[in-house]
C-alpha cells in the first residue's frame, strides 16, 4: 500500500550493507579470552556454589571435561551466552556453568581448565577456592543483626567531636519488612541525624553472610565522668510460623530452615532489637590549667586565616572580613573568634558565611563573615585575630592567629561621613566584643516594678469561662422564675374572682327562679339582671355593678357574641330599669319567658368562658 | 448556685487593678538590678527568679529584666522565655517586642508557630479579654432583666445585647485560645534527651536542641511529657524545659 510519501532511494543498499555487516561479524576475529571463577568464594560448607568458566569474545565454545572428586562434587549445569554492544564495538560472552559441592573445609588449588574455541585452545588461571566453616543449625538472635562502631584510645573532652564509623550489620537471608536507624543510648552524648541512606557492603561470618551499613559519625561528649557508649537500633524481622504450633523459639530454625525453606508456610514479624557492645568513655571536662581568655570550646586542631576584598577605602567605609577557620573538630560548635576590642573599629556580629565540612561535621573548612567599620583614617591594619582551641590528643590548648592585614584609609569629607553605612543601619547591630552593651544593642532594664500580677492558671481560666456563662443564665433564670411566679399569683386571682363571679350568678339564678313561682315580677327581673351582670363581668374581667345598659355599648367585646345578642342583653337591662323606675311593662311578659330566654343568654355567656 | 458567683466575685476582684506589689517582690527586683548593675548577671538572674517563686506575683518588668539578664549570660533560649513571658502580661510592650527580636537575630531561635486566631488572641492581655468578658455578662444580664422586667425600655436593652452578645463571645474565644496554649514551652537545655518513658533508664528517642517549642501534654515528676512541632512525643526531665505559665 502506498503511504504517500516518497521512499528514499539509498534505503534499500543502506540495509543490505547492514545486514552484510551483521553477518560478517562472527567473521572478524575479536580477542578472545577464557577465565574461571567460583561464586561464592569462600564458599560455605553444606552450601553449593557455581563454578563459572567464561569464554569472552566467541559463543562457539564447548564446556570443559572437569571431574569433582571426593572433596568437591562438581556437575555441569549448562552454558549462559551474552551479547552486549559498547561503544560500537560487539561483545560475545559464553558462560558454562557448573554445580559445585564442597565435601570438605580448606583451600582448594582449581588448577586450569581447557577451552577449544574455533579450532584453537585456551586455558584458564590457576586459582585457589576457599571453603570456610558452614552455619550452625541455629543461630542467636545477637547474630541476625548488631552494631558496631570505632573510638579512639584514648580519653575525650566534652564537647569534642569524635569521628567514628557506626556499621550495623544485618543477616542478608533474613527479611526485614522494617529496618529502624541506629540511635545512641543515653543522653551523654549527642550525634547528627542519621542519614538514611547509607554505605552498603557485604561481609561473611561464620558461613553467613551479611549486609554492612556504614555511617561516618560524628559523636559528641557532653556529660563529663564515666559514660557509657552504646548504639541501638530496632528492626521487624520476618520468621516462618511453626506450621505444627510448636511454640519453640522460631529463630532455632534459622539452621535447618531458615527463610526459604518454608515457601508454602506463613510467615510472622518479629521486633528484635540490634546493640552494639557497650563503650566505657571517660569524658573529661576542659583542664583548667593554660586555659586562654579566649578558648570558646573549640576542641580539634585547627588552623585560621583572615581576608578582606581589597579596594580604596574612605573614613567611615565598612570592611568585609572574612575568617576561614579549617581543621578537625568540632566544627557543629565552633563559635565565631572575637574581633578584637577596641576603640579603632565599630563591629559587627559575626556570621557563617560558608561551611564545606564532611558528613561527620569533623573536617573542612567553616568561613566566618565579620563587617567591621574602621573609625580613623590613620587607622593601617586589620588586626590579627587569635583563636585557641584545646588539642585533644595532648590535652592542651593551642592558639592560632592571623596575620595583620595592611588597611589605606582615606580620611572623609565631613559632609559624607556616615559613621553607619545605610545598608547596614537596618539588618546589624553594633557590637562591643561579644558583649552587647545597653543603649547600642539592647533596651536597658526597667528601674520600676511596675504593677504586679499573680499570673492566671488554666483553673482560673476555666472558673472565669464558666462563670461569666453561667452568672447571666442563673441571673436571667432567676428573673424569669421570679416574673413568672407573679403571673401564675395574678393568674389565681383571677380565678378566685371567677369562682366568686359563678358563685353568684348560680345564687341570683335560684333566687329569680322563687320569684318567678312567687310571680314577683319586680325580683325576678332585679336577680336576673344581677345574674346577668356577674356572667358579663365573668367575660369581661370588671366589676359586675359597672356594667349598665348604657355601659354595654363601649363594654361590649366580640367574644361575648353577635350584635343580635348585644342588642337583647341591652333590652333585658332597659326592661330591668323600665320596671324598676316606672313599675311598668311587667304585666306585658310572662314570667316563664323571660326566664327562659335569660337562661338562654346565661348559657350563652358561660359557654364563652 | 454558690460556686458560680463565689467564682464570679473573685473574678471581679480579680479584675480589678492589678494589686499592689509586695515588700519581697520590690526588694528581689531591687536587688537584681543592683546586680546587673554591677554587671553579675548570674546573681541578678536568681534574684529576679527568687522574686518570682516567693511571691508568685510577677510584672512586664521583672520578666523584661529577666529576660536582659539571661541575654548578658547569653543564655538565648531562657531570655526569649523570660521575654515571651513578659509579653503574656504585657503583649503591645514595644520595649519586651524590641529585645526579644534582638534574642531572635542574635541566636537561631524563633517564637512560637501562631495561628492568626492565636494572634488575634494575643492582641489583648489574659486581663483585658477576662474584664471584657465579664464587662460583656453584666451588660447580657442587665438588658436581660431590663427586656423582662421594663418591656417599656425595650429597644435599648436589645441594641445593648446586640453589642454585648458578640463582644461576650468574642471575649470567651480570646480566653479559649489563651488556654489552649498553656501548655506551651521552650526546650532550655541543648540536646535534651527524648525518652520513650519517664525513667532515667528508658531509650532515648531522639534529642533536641535547645530553643525548640513544644508542647506539655503531661507531667509524671520530675518528667514531662511533650510532643515537638513535627509530632514528635516522648518524656522530658522538667529542668530541661521552661513552661510559659510555669511561673511570672
Amino acid at each position: 500500500m502506498d503511504s504517500g510519501k516518497p521512499r528514499s532511494l539509498l534505503a534499500g543498499p543502506i540495509a543490505v550493507v547492514l545486514l552484510a555487516s551483521l553477518a560478517l561479524l562472527p567473521a572478524v576475529r575479536a580477542e578472545i579470552t577464557v577465565s574461571a571463577r567460583v561464586e561464592p568464594n569462600p564458599l560455605p560448607m553444606g552450601e553449593s556454589g557455581q563454578l563459572l568458566v567464561v569464554v569472552e569474545g566467541s559463543q562457539k565454545a564447548d564446556p570443559p571435561v572437569i571431574q569433582g572428586n571426593e572433596y568437591l562434587q562438581i556437575a555441569y549445569r549448562g552454558p549462559s551466552t551474552q551479547i552486549a554492544i559498547v561503544n560500537g564495538k560487539m561483545t560475545a560472552t559464553l558462560t558454562h556453568i557448573f554445580q559445585i559441592q564442597p565435601n570438605q573445609m580448606g583451600k582448594f588449588r582449581i588448577s586450569p581448565f581447557t577451552v577449544e574455541v574455533d579450532g584453537e585452545r585456551y586455558q584458564t588461571e590457576e586459582f585457589i577456592l576457599e571453603v570456610v566453616k558452614g552455619a550452625p543449625d541455629s543461630i542467636d538472635v545477637g547474630r541476625i543483626a548488631w552494631l558496631e562502631f570505632d573510638l579512639p584510645d584514648r580519653d575525650v573532652f566534652v564537647g569534642e567531636t569524635i569521628s567514628t564509623q557506626l556499621r550495623m550489620i544485618m543477616l542478608n537471608k533474613a527479611t526485614f519488612p522494617n529496618r529502624g536507624l541506629p540511635q545512641v543510648e543515653g543522653d551523654a552524648f549527642s550525634i547528627p541525624p542519621i542519614d538514611t541512606e547509607p554505605d552498603i557492603s557485604r561481609r561473611i561470618k561464620d558461613g553467613r553472610y551479611y549486609d554492612v551499613y556504614t555511617w561516618d559519625l560524628g559523636i559528641t561528649p557532653v556529660k563529663s565522668g564515666l559514660q557509657t557508649l552504646q548504639f541501638q537500633s530496632t528492626h521487624t524481622l520476618r520468621v516462618p510460623e511453626n506450621p505444627r504450633g510448636n511454640r519453640r523459639d522460631p529463630f532455632s530454625l534459622f539452621g535447618n530452615d531458615p527463610f526459604f525453606g518454608n515457601v508454602f508456610g506463613r510467615y510472622q514479624d518479629r521486633q528484635i532489637v540490634a546493640n552494639s557492645q557497650p563503650a566505657v568513655l571517660t569524658i573529661q571536662p576542659h583542664p583548667e590549667e593554660g586555659r586562654p581568655d579566649n578558648f570558646n570550646g573549640a576542641i580539634g586542631s585547627f588552623s585560621i586565616s583572615a581576608s578582606t576584598e581589597s579596594g580604596d577605602l574612605v573614613e567611615g567605609d565598612p570592611i568585609t572580613l572574612r575568617i576561614d577557620l579549617s581543621g578537625e573538630g568540632n566544627f557543629s560548635q565552633l563559635i565565631p573568634p572575637e574581633f578584637p576590642t577596641g576603640q579603632s573599629f565599630k563591629t559587627y556580629p559575626p556570621r557563617v558565611l560558608e561551611e564545606d565540612l564532611d558528613k561527620q561535621y569533623f573536617r573542612g573548612t567553616k568561613s566566618f563573615e565579620y563587617v567591621v567599620i574602621p573609625l580613623s583614617a590613620s587607622i593601617t591594619e586589620i588586626p590579627g585575630i587569635d583563636f585557641a582551641f584545646l588539642h585533644p590528643e595532648t590535652g592542651t590548648y593551642r592558639e592560632v592567629r592571623t596575620p595583620p592585614i595592611p588597611l589605606s584609609i582615606a580620611a572623609a569629607s565631613s559632609a559624607a561621613s556616615p559613621l553607619l553605612a545605610p545598608s547596614f543601619a537596618g539588618g546589624l547591630r553594633p557590637l562591643s566584643g561579644n558583649r552587647p552593651q545597653d543603649g547600642l544593642d539592647l533596651l536597658p532594664i526597667k528601674i520600676s516594678l511596675g504593677s504586679t500580677v499573680v499570673p492566671p492558671t488554666p483553673k482560673r481560666i476555666r472558673h472565669a469561662l464558666i462563670a461569666s456563662a453561667l452568672a447571666p443564665t442563673l441571673i436571667l433564670g432567676f428573673a424569669f422564675f421570679l416574673k413568672r411566679s407573679r403571673q401564675l399569683t395574678r393568674q389565681d386571682q383571677e380565678k378566685i374572682r371567677l369562682k366568686s363571679l359563678e358563685e353568684k350568678i348560680r345564687f341570683h339564678r335560684v333566687r329569680m327562679r322563687k320569684a318567678r313561682q312567687q310571680k314577683d315580677a319586680l325580683a325576678f327581673y332585679r336577680e336576673g339582671s344581677r345574674a346577668l351582670q356577674a356572667a358579663l363581668a365573668r367575660q369581661l374581667g370588671c366589676n359586675p355593678e359597672a356594667i349598665t345598659e348604657k355601659e354595654i355599648g363601649s363594654l361590649w367585646a366580640p367574644s361575648l357574641g353577635d350584635d343580635e345578642m348585644k342588642r337583647s342583653v341591652r333590652e333585658f337591662f332597659r326592661k330591668v330599669d323600665a320596671l324598676r323606675y316606672s313599675g311598668t311593662a311587667a304585666q306585658e311578659v310572662s314570667l316563664e319567658n323571660e326566664e327562659r330566654d335569660l337562661e338562654s343568654k346565661l348559657r350563652q355567656l358561660g359557654g364563652k368562658s | 448556685m454558690a460556686r458560680p458567683i463565689c467564682c464570679l466575685s473573685v473574678l471581679l476582684l480579680w479584675s480589678l487593678p492589678a494589686t499592689a506589689q509586695s515588700n519581697a517582690v520590690l526588694e528581689a527586683f531591687q536587688a537584681g538590678n543592683a546586680y546587673y548593675a554591677d554587671e553579675q548577671y548570674l546573681e541578678a538572674v536568681k534574684a529576679y527568679e527568687k522574686a518570682m517563686d516567693d511571691s508568685r506575683e510577677s510584672s512586664p518588668a521583672l520578666l523584661f529584666n529577666l529576660g536582659n539578664a539571661y541575654y548578658r549570660l547569653q543564655d538565648f533560649p531562657s531570655a526569649l522565655l523570660a521575654y515571651e513571658r513578659a509579653l503574656t502580661l504585657d503583649p503591645g510592650n514595644p520595649d519586651v517586642a524590641a529585645n526579644l527580636q534582638k534574642v531572635i537575630d542574635r541566636s537561631n531561635l524563633s517564637r512560637p508557630d501562631y495561628s492568626v486566631a492565636q494572634e488575634f488572641a494575643y492582641s489583648l492581655s489574659l486581663r483585658t479579654w477576662l474584664r471584657l468578658l465579664l464587662t460583656a455578662s453584666a451588660i447580657t444580664t442587665l438588658a436581660g432583666v431590663l427586656i423582662w422586667f421594663a418591656p417599656k425600655l425595650a429597644p435599648i436593652p436589645i441594641l445593648a445585647l446586640y453589642l454585648s452578645v458578640p463582644l461576650m463571645l468574642c471575649a470567651m474565644t480570646g480566653l479559649f485560645l489563651w488556654k489552649q496554649d498553656f501548655n506551651r514551652a521552650l526546650i532550655l537545655r541543648p540536646d535534651t534527651a527524648i525518652r520513650v518513658a519517664p525513667t532515667e533508664s528508658a531509650n532515648v528517642l531522639n534529642n533536641l536542641p535547645n530553643g525548640t517549642w513544644v508542647a506539655v501534654l503531661e507531667t509524671h515528676a520530675p518528667y514531662h511529657y511533650i510532643r515537638t512541632a513535627d509530632k514528635q512525643e516522648g518524656w522530658v526531665k522538667n529542668e530541661t524545659l521552661g513552661k510559659i505559665w510555669s511561673k511570672g
